[in-house]
């Protein structure tokens, strides 16, 4: 007996998203926090400490992914999504040697689901060779950090180019 | 009215929401969260699902009661399946995006499995007193 036949989702906003081959990629524009709301987030960068920059305010219109597959325009939520673009954009994993700026890097959690993405902004360095990435934080702020120092599970992150 | 939450408890649900990019994350960490196994303990399916239908109606609902809405969806998951079922009206949720994915993913998994756990994995560097637990919460759902 499906669960959700007797609850349906709120009607959602998206906006026309595609990979490069033309398949759509599921995406929503969430309105669910009021925008006086929006600057209450308590300040995760600064639980976080020192190596973590704060990069734009808070807002619940991209995620993660929407900010590394979608240019900030909306949030993209579904792995197969984010899959989707992957494989139709010829993204390929890549070694931690050989990450440049611009590259993506993507977190996995133990199920292989995508929870976490951003992109390189330097490549690997000092003793642990660890790379600056941008990446939002869900509807919180986009931080400019260590790829090792977030909320999200670096140990099982992977790194991925297109086309290059 | 569902059980009290404290200042630092909705700080702590705020902050968990606030950096979830996916529902996946949302659900397997507010799983962990004390607050969200007392939810499930002392209110039961109904309840919880009328705080969740109240704060979607809320035009001017607060951010602390979005993460409070979602940390008794999370609860809703800790429930007995049949509980929950019969509780849930059939109704269009305006706001809240994230509760049907939610349950969505519970009831995947749980038509999957007659077990599933959900692991709160040791490596993840726990958010500040979000996931103040880890480990493994083991359900049995009766199939069918």
């Amino acid at each position: 007996m499906p669960l959700i036949i007797t609850l349906e989702n709120p009607e959602r906003k998206s906006i026309a998203l595609q990979t490069s081959t033309g398949r759509d990629i599921p995406n929503e524009q969430f309105g669910e926090i009021p925008p006086h709301e929006r600057n209450q987030f308590p300040d995760w960068d600064n639980r976080w400490g020192w190596p973590v920059q704060r990069r734009g305010e808070p807002s619940p219109l991209y995620n993660c992914h929407g900010l590394t597959f979608a240019c900030r325009r909306t949030s993209v939520y579904e792995s197969s999504g984010v899959r989707a673009v992957l494989e139709d954009d010829a993204y390929h994993p890549i070694e931690l040697a050989d990450v440049l700026p611009g590259d993506v890097i993507l977190y996995y959690d133990d199920n292989n689901d995508i929870e976490h993405s951003g992109i390189v902004v330097t490549a690997p360095a000092g003793d642990l060779r660890i790379p600056l990435v941008v990446s939002k934080w869900g509807k919180y702020r986009e931080c400019v950090h260590p790829a090792n120092h977030c909320p999200y599970n670096y140990a099982t992150a992977k790194f991925f180019r297109s086309r290059a | 009215m569902i059980t009290p939450v404290d200042a630092a408890q909705r700080r702590r649900l705020v902050q968990l929401y606030g950096i979830a990019n996916t529902p996946g994350y949302l659900l397997r960490w507010l799983r962990t969260d004390p607050i969200v196994q007392t939810l499930a303990a002392r209110e039961s399916a109904s309840s919880l699902v009328a705080f969740i239908a109240e704060v979607d109606a809320n035009e001017g609902r607060r951010l602390e009661d979005v993460a409070l809405a979602y940390a008794a969806t999370a609860a809703l998951t800790l429930m007995n399946y049949s509980e929950v079922a019969a509780a849930l009206p059939f109704r269009r949720l305006k706001a809240l995006a994230w509760v049907v994915p939610v349950l969505q993913l519970w009831d995947q998994t749980r038509r999957s499995q007659t077990a599933l756990s959900f692991d709160a994995p040791a490596s993840v560097p726990s958010p500040e007193g979000v996931a103040s637990t880890s480990g493994t919460i083991s359900l049995g759902f009766d199939v069918g």
